[in-house]
């Protein structure tokens, strides 16, 4: 009888015990993730202060509702309007150091346009965990969106962005037209550089019905040979839009989409950032391609 | 024919020659005596017009250094000088060749007389048979000689030289001064050398020039000048003078305990 | 001396052969039995003026390199390492900052930029003592050092996107070849490379020694003065067009001497010639080696030139 009762009432204790035991972490409670490249790091259970180093995160964590808990970001960061007035801590490529852990963060998320493995060494020493986050498509930036979400304890606004963009996305899916023009994404114009097989703006190009005629050219973003680029002759060119792109190259001069008058304009800030603004580019050449999506 | 009077020559702020004059009429060989420091070279600089004279007059037969080219220059007055290492191989005959410059066109290709001319001064200098080798593969001695084959391919009638027997062994040391005194006296040419071998000096020049602090301290013959008096005040070493018994040179011997 | 027409010919040969492959290959294929618009477009707007810059600037590298390295008695002597090369870069870039699209303004920016350069190391290589070879080379050094970094300083504050296309320029780059850019720089090989030839037999004398020149009848302040004009005039124009390609002035002079000697009048020809080549391959190269993609020229002479150089350093 003594037997019977006490066994249980024995591993309570125990289990009662060992929680006890268990040595308190002077921190707060943290957890274990994964990051984009697979590495697993250490993040507090609730985050408080967090910098950005690239554009596209800042964007990813406002979208996902994070945004109040940004203490720095970078100087190219300029999307929503709040973020234009957190604390610059340098640019993506070069960030400032000592900026960034004047500010105590407890993480830094960071693109792989940065230089990870110094640069994460000196910010483990000083105690701040790097969260790289690199998305290589639609459903990469929406994982992430999710996971800020979740890192953030801000699910409940994440999931309403992504349910809106994932609509949006869905009304440019569902969208019919006859035939894929061909593309020519032009990101500079000279010398004279468009987007390659690792680009994902490749894939957004097709899903907005189009097909881009470098997709076959290896690399990200390679600098192109004009006889190359002269012979696509292509049915449309987008120009990514900034300073030293604001033409068509002259190779295109003949080319369908000039004489055709189908040269178009999309933001830089929209074309070169795998954040929520991509469903907007997605958006935009969609109606560039085949006109005004129907909702 | 050269002619210097009275001019003086500052380097590096400092005045180096004072006074110096000069006159080298053709057919006479004068060498300039003296210690090191002594304003040698920079005299012999001026007379060509390489160190600005001041004061005085230089005068190329009878016409003022100043208002004459560089390359009309160069057809009258030719240099012995050390020669610089150069980092190109040159060959010998390019490098003899280098006296005809200022003979024929500014650009152009050199003649059969100046390539006839520069074969035989590599040959009167003992080069014969060096035309092909290249001057860095000579000897110091054997570069020495192409040096003055140069100069004398110019075909000029003033020669200066500095210091031309400085790395060459005793034969060619004598073949040197023979060779300028051929020069002189068989082509009338006149040459200054400055040497530090007082007896080949003595041997040789027709007239002595020595030189301390800057100024002239003797000039003159030989026997009028290579006193004891005067060695000792200008070298500051004490010295015995008797006569060659072979040649009837004056001998210059140096005394030390 | 002369007697090198036999090389000579070889090397014309090699500039005929060099221009008939580049101009056949590429990273698109010419089809002359269906002959095309697009294959004209290919062929006269794109592939030949690059060929033709490419010759050019070659040419006006080496002959440039060939009479620096006279004039500074320095087989090493390269307007890279005078600064030449920098200061036609810096100014091409105010060029391009201060008038942007007026093309015609940069080659006259860089030649201003090459020739303050040089005169720059020259005030600085100048001592009582008069000019010193080794002075001057150390003074390049420092002029090249200092340039570079004002250029680096520079693409750092200007925004992101100025800055690809400067990088790219210090590289060289040849595909930024319009019709006028080509047409300058082969008219001012040829024009400096006749000019050259001209002081080539002083520059035989100033190879020996400036003191030898001087005391053999060459002017050597007027001669000094325009070797170093024109070269910065020739570096200028080719930095303007295609951006600072390293090596060819000092490897092409170098494998002409072994190839004909010393003497100026058969180098500087001869480099003009080897030049070309040298450069017209390299940017063959360039355009074929990842196509559609490229590479910078100045990538491939540097490739092709660094173990060459290494190995003519060891004989």
């Amino acid at each position: 009888m003594y037997r019977s009762i006490s066994l249980p009432i024995i591993i309570l204790l125990c289990i009662l015990c060992g929680c006890s035991v268990r040595p308190e972490s002077p921190r707060a409670e943290t957890r274990l993730v994964k990051d984009d490249l697979g590495r697993t790091v250490t993040l507090p259970v609730t985050i408080e202060r967090a910098v950005s180093l690239a554009p596209s995160i800042t964007e990813s964590i406002f979208a996902a509702g994070g945004g109040d808990r940004l203490v720095g970001v970078t100087s190219f960061c300029n999307y929503p309007e709040e973020a234009k007035r957190i604390q610059k801590v340098g640019d993506t490529v070069r960030p400032n150091i000592e900026a960034i852990v004047a500010l105590k963060p407890q993480v830094v998320f960071v693109s792989t346009a940065s230089q990870i493995e110094t640069f994460t060494r000196q910010m483990e020493s000083e105690g701040i965990t790097v969260f790289v986050s690199d998305p290589k498509d639609i459903e990469g930036i929406f994982s992430d969106i999710r996971r800020f979400g979740d890192l953030f304890s801000t699910s409940f606004v994440a999931s309403a962005t992504l349910n809106s963009l994932q609509t949006r996305i869905m009304d440019v899916d569902a969208f019919k037209y006859e035939y894929r023009p061909t593309v020519f994404l032009q990101i500079s114009k000279e010398p004279l550089f468009s987007i390659g097989k690792e680009s994902f703006l490749t894939e957004i190009i097709y899903r907005a019905g189009g097909r881009s005629v470098t997709g076959d050219v290896t690399g990200g973003y390679p600098r192109l040979s004009k006889e190359t680029a002269v012979s696509f002759d292509p049915d449309v060119i987008v120009l990514s839009d900034s300073e030293d792109n604001r033409e068509v190259n002259e190779v295109f001069r003949n080319s369908r989409a000039v004489k055709t008058g189908r040269v178009y304009r999309i933001d830089a800030d929209l074309i070169s950032r795998p954040g929520p603004r991509m469903v907007d580019t997605l958006e935009k050449l969609s109606t560039y391609l085949h006109g005004e999506v129907e909702k | 024919m050269l002619q210097a009077s009275e001019i003086s020559v500052s380097y590096s702020g400092h005045q180096v020659v004072r006074g110096f004059s000069i006159s080298m009429k053709t057919g006479r060989l004068v060498a300039l005596l003296g210690p090191n420091g002594a304003g040698k070279t920079s005299a012999l600089k001026a007379l060509n017009g390489s160190l600005a004279a001041a004061g005085g007059a230089i005068l190329l037969d009878g016409i003022p250094l100043e208002r004459f080219s560089r390359r009309q220059i160069a057809t009258k007055i030719a240099v012995v000088a050390q020669e610089a290492e150069t980092g190109f191989p040159v060959s010998v005959l390019e490098y003899v060749l280098g006296g005809r410059y200022v003979h024929g066109a500014y650009f152009g290709w050199e003649s059969e007389r100046d390539i006839t001319i520069a074969r035989d001064c590599i040959k009167l200098c003992d080069l014969g048979g060096f035309e092909r080798r290249y001057m860095n593969q000579l000897s110091g001695g054997e570069r020495q000689r192409a040096v003055l084959a140069r100069a004398i391919a110019t075909e000029a009638g003033v020669l200066l030289l500095d210091e031309p027997t400085a790395n060459l062994d005793l034969a060619h040391q004598l073949e040197m001064f023979k060779l300028v005194k051929e020069r002189c006296s068989g082509c009338g040419a006149s040459a200054l050398v400055i040497t530090h071998d007082i007896n080949l000096a003595a041997a040789f020049a027709d007239e002595i020039v020595m030189m301390k602090d800057g100024i002239i301290r003797a000039s003159g013959t030989p026997e009028e000048v290579l006193t004891s008096e005067n060695l000792s005040a200008v070298f500051s070493v004490e010295t015995v003078l008797d006569r060659n018994p072979v040649n009837g040179h004056i001998r210059v011997t140096t005394l030390h305990t | 001396m002369k007697g090198q027409t036999g090389k000579f010919l070889i090397l014309l040969f090699a500039l005929a052969s060099s221009l008939t492959v580049a101009i056949l290959i590429g990273s698109e294929s010419i089809s002359f039995s269906r002959w095309s618009d697009l294959d004209r477009t290919i062929l006269f707007d794109i592939r030949i003026p690059r060929v033709l810059l490419g010759a050019g600037i070659g040419a006006a590298l080496a002959v440039s390199g060939a009479a620096l390295q006279a004039l500074l008695r320095n087989p090493l002597a390269e307007p890279y390492l005078l600064g030449v090369s920098n200061g036609a870069a810096l100014g091409t870039m105010l060029a391009i900052f201060i008038a942007g699209e007026v093309e015609i303004i940069r080659p006259v920016f860089a030649f201003i930029g090459a020739v303050l350069a040089t005169v720059a190391v020259y005030q600085m290589a100048r001592s009582k003592a008069g000019m010193n070879v080794e002075r001057l080379v150390l003074s390049g050094v420092i002029v090249t050092t200092m340039l570079s970094s004002i250029i680096v300083l520079l693409t750092s504050v200007l925004d992101a996107a100025k800055l690809r296309s400067f990088t790219f320029w210090l590289l060289g780059d040849l595909s930024q070849a319009s019709k006028w850019g080509f047409i300058l720089v082969s008219a001012a090989a040829l024009l400096g490379t006749a000019a050259l030839l001209i002081q080539a037999r002083s520059l035989n004398l100033l190879m020996i020694g400036e003191r030898d020149a001087f005391d053999f009848g060459v002017e050597v302040s007027r001669v000094r003065a325009l070797v170093f004009g024109v070269s910065a005039a020739l570096v200028g124009v080719s930095v303007s067009a295609g951006g600072s390609v390293g090596y060819v002035g000092l490897i092409v002079p170098h494998l002409v001497r072994m190839m004909v000697g010393s003497d100026n009048r058969n180098v500087i020809p001869l480099a003009a010639i080897g030049g070309a080549t040298f450069v017209v391959l390299a940017d063959t190269i360039a355009r074929v080696a990842i196509a559609p993609r490229e590479l910078p020229v100045g990538a491939i002479t540097a490739l092709l030139g660094a173990p060459l150089f290494i190995y003519l350093l060891r004989k």
